[in-house]
């Protein structure tokens, strides 16, 4: 699962998540990738489920890219805890993903192959994605 | 090099109210610099098909008012989400100054290292060059037939005429990579010996 191996500070303010993706938002390593259409916290356990979705459709050919990473801890209250008495304990990694963000590209598999294994990790994340292509492909 | 003709008209006000109506009625807002003074003009959002959704460089020849004069594509602007094009940056050319574009690279052959277990990798598929725009060739092409496993083509190897390639001089263009099964390939047979 993907989080950082060390981090500066364990707790962060929740902040906010404006507008679209101002970088990060076109294709830069492989042919195929994924969008997000909607602005969303994605897990460190999302992001993975997503990446052995497309693995094991792909059966391990190709190239998989991942173009987010979660690096903000997000706290949780224990269950049955009156309020107060601090911020909770870091309970998981989130990447915070605004629209227009490529969050996975894959290369060096046929189209459908990539579309299909793509639809699959989709499924596993919280946000609407679209399918897109890098602009030269040509098939 | 290849070159394609597009018509523009040029924009009578410029600012993000004009250009928001310009890209509602399906235009793109363009400007073209490198001469006198710049231009500011609009063309139909599909013509520029041809010249964005492809691989291949072209020189643009823009008819903007029936004026024409010689371009090439030198920056683009895409919306986040739709990926629609909202803006292009034109850079005239001149034929006595020598322009720095980016030339898709092309390969040919079949590399040894590939019928070895190899995968071929094409590091860059453009790369940056400076030449007069006569010079300019439609693609770099890369015979990779000698090319062994675990080989690369570095720029540095590189040599066509009248050109001046612009990447660093060490980076690989084209390679052939030892996949898994070739590396496990490897291993078995030395430690047989």
């Amino acid at each position: 699962m993907l989080q950082p191996r060390k981090v500066k500070f364990r707790r962060v303010q929740k902040g906010r998540m404006k507008g679209n993706a101002q970088r990060g938002n076109q294709i830069a390593f492989g042919t195929f990738g994924i969008k997000s259409l909607e602005s969303a916290w994605l897990t460190g356990r999302q992001i993975e489920a997503a990446r052995v979705a497309v693995t094991r459709h792909m059966q391990r050919q190709g190239q998989i890219w991942i173009r987010v990473f979660p690096d903000k801890p997000i706290t949780k209250k224990p269950a049955e805890v009156r309020m107060g008495k601090g911020k909770g304990s870091p309970e998981a990694f989130v990447a915070p993903v605004t629209p227009g963000r490529i969050l996975f590209e894959v290369e060096g598999v046929p189209f459908e192959l990539a579309k299909e294994a793509l639809r699959l990790a989709a499924q596993k994340l919280p946000v609407t994605t679209k399918f897109v292509v890098r602009r030269d492909y040509v098939e | 090099m290849k070159s394609i003709e597009i018509k523009g008209q040029l924009r009578t006000a410029v600012g993000k109210k004009d250009a928001k109506n310009l890209r509602n009625a399906g235009n793109v807002p363009c400007v073209m610099y490198g001469g006198e003074a710049p231009v500011h003009f609009y063309a139909d959002a599909n013509e520029f098909r041809k010249v964005v959704y492809t691989p291949s460089v072209y020189l643009i020849d823009l008819n903007i008012n029936g004026e024409a004069c010689k371009a090439i594509m030198q920056d683009i602007q895409f919306h986040p989400v739709t990926d629609e094009i909202l803006h292009i940056d034109f850079l005239q050319i001149f034929e006595e100054n020598p322009v720095t574009i980016e030339i898709p690279v092309e390969v040919e052959g079949f590399a040894k290292g590939i019928k070895a277990g190899g995968k071929l990798k094409i590091n860059l598929r453009r790369l940056k060059v400076k030449a007069l725009a006569k010079d300019l060739p439609d693609t770099i092409t890369l015979n990779v037939e000698e090319l062994g496993l675990g080989e690369s083509i570095k720029v540095e190897a590189m040599e066509v005429e009248n050109l001046e390639f612009l990447n660093a001089k060490s980076t690989p263009v084209v390679s052939v990579i030892i996949t898994r099964a070739a590396r496990a390939a490897m291993n078995a047979a030395a430690a047989e010996n």
